[in-house]
């Protein structure tokens, strides 16, 4: 199955994007969902809302694209994808690394493979996009 | 012992194909039975163990891949089969899980992932050239999932 991404602004006192994937998020697609995280960096926003209720797959590629979306909204560029997993060792640990990037409505396959790499344990994940868009606004 | 088959696909060393490969699993496992979390799981580790030949196998060389699907008892066995290379996967070191994410050293989530989603992994280099990489789950359910 292929993956859509969607992506809306939130105009607020800081700006934020909500990217909503659909589909299945593999080696095949997790560049341009890079691509798209850094385009809205550029634009201004401050904030990301993955929003993945309609995420039915992730691989270990999407998880590289994840740690790429919370190195971009750190301010710290996009990662060298040649560098694979690299780009955490890159991140250095401190804690809030991932704190303006906010997973939404995970669903179980996706969850457990955040899980099984310890990666539940560096974004916050929230029940919604709209939940995770108020934590990030502060409200 | 009882074995049902449920054929293979053979694709090309291409990642743009790995969605039909975990389309030819999820439906594999619903046909031998398989809850939802087990062909999740399945679904999740053949991704990663071809996704690993298309990349470090195949490393950007034409060729090809073929996946096979059989129900041997109560085990579910994924065959992939490659040309490239003698690889191990299974030989790559696991990931230090107790290490904080952001300080761990890079590498072998791939195959961790594969690990943890199978309760079996066995590589071995073909007499003709190339890798098989077996994959067995059990259809009885973890008990983390009750």
């Amino acid at each position: 199955m292929p993956m859509t991404i969607e992506v809306t602004q939130l105009t607020s006192a800081r700006p934020i994007s909500v990217v909503i994937l659909t589909g299945e998020l593999d080696a095949s697609n997790y560049e341009r969902l890079i691509e798209v995280v850094g385009r809205e960096w550029e634009g201004g926003s401050r904030g990301l809302v993955m929003d993945l209720a309609g995420l039915t797959f992730m691989a270990s590629s999407g998880l590289v694209a994840l740690y790429a979306a919370a190195r971009i909204f750190r301010g710290e560029g996009p990662p060298d994808l040649e560098a694979g997993w690299q780009v955490i060792h890159d991140l250095e640990e401190e804690t809030g690394a991932a704190a303006n990037v906010r997973l939404a409505a995970i669903q179980a396959p996706v969850e457990r493979v955040l899980q099984r790499t310890g990666l539940s344990r560096l974004f916050p994940i929230d029940p919604s996009a709209e939940v995770a868009a108020d934590n990030l606004r502060g409200e | 012992m009882s074995v049902t088959g449920a054929g293979s696909i053979r694709i090309a060393a291409e990642s743009g194909h790995l969605a039909e490969v975990r389309a030819f699993v999820r439906e594999a496992s619903e046909r031998f039975g398989a809850s939802d979390a087990i062909a999740a799981d399945l679904v999740q580790a053949v991704d990663e163990a071809v996704c690993n030949v298309i990349l470090h196998g195949y490393a950007g060389a034409d060729g090809e891949i073929e996946v096979a699907a059989e129900l041997r008892d109560r085990q579910i066995e994924i065959t992939v089969l490659d040309r490239s290379g003698p690889f191990d996967p299974t030989a790559a070191a696991e990931p230090d899980l107790s290490v904080p994410p952001l300080a761990r050293k890079p590498g072998g989530m791939g195959i961790h992932l594969v690990r943890a989603a199978t309760d079996e992994v066995h590589h071995r280099v073909r007499a003709d050239g190339g890798n098989e990489l077996k994959l067995v789950r059990s259809l009885e359910p973890r008990v983390e999932e009750g």
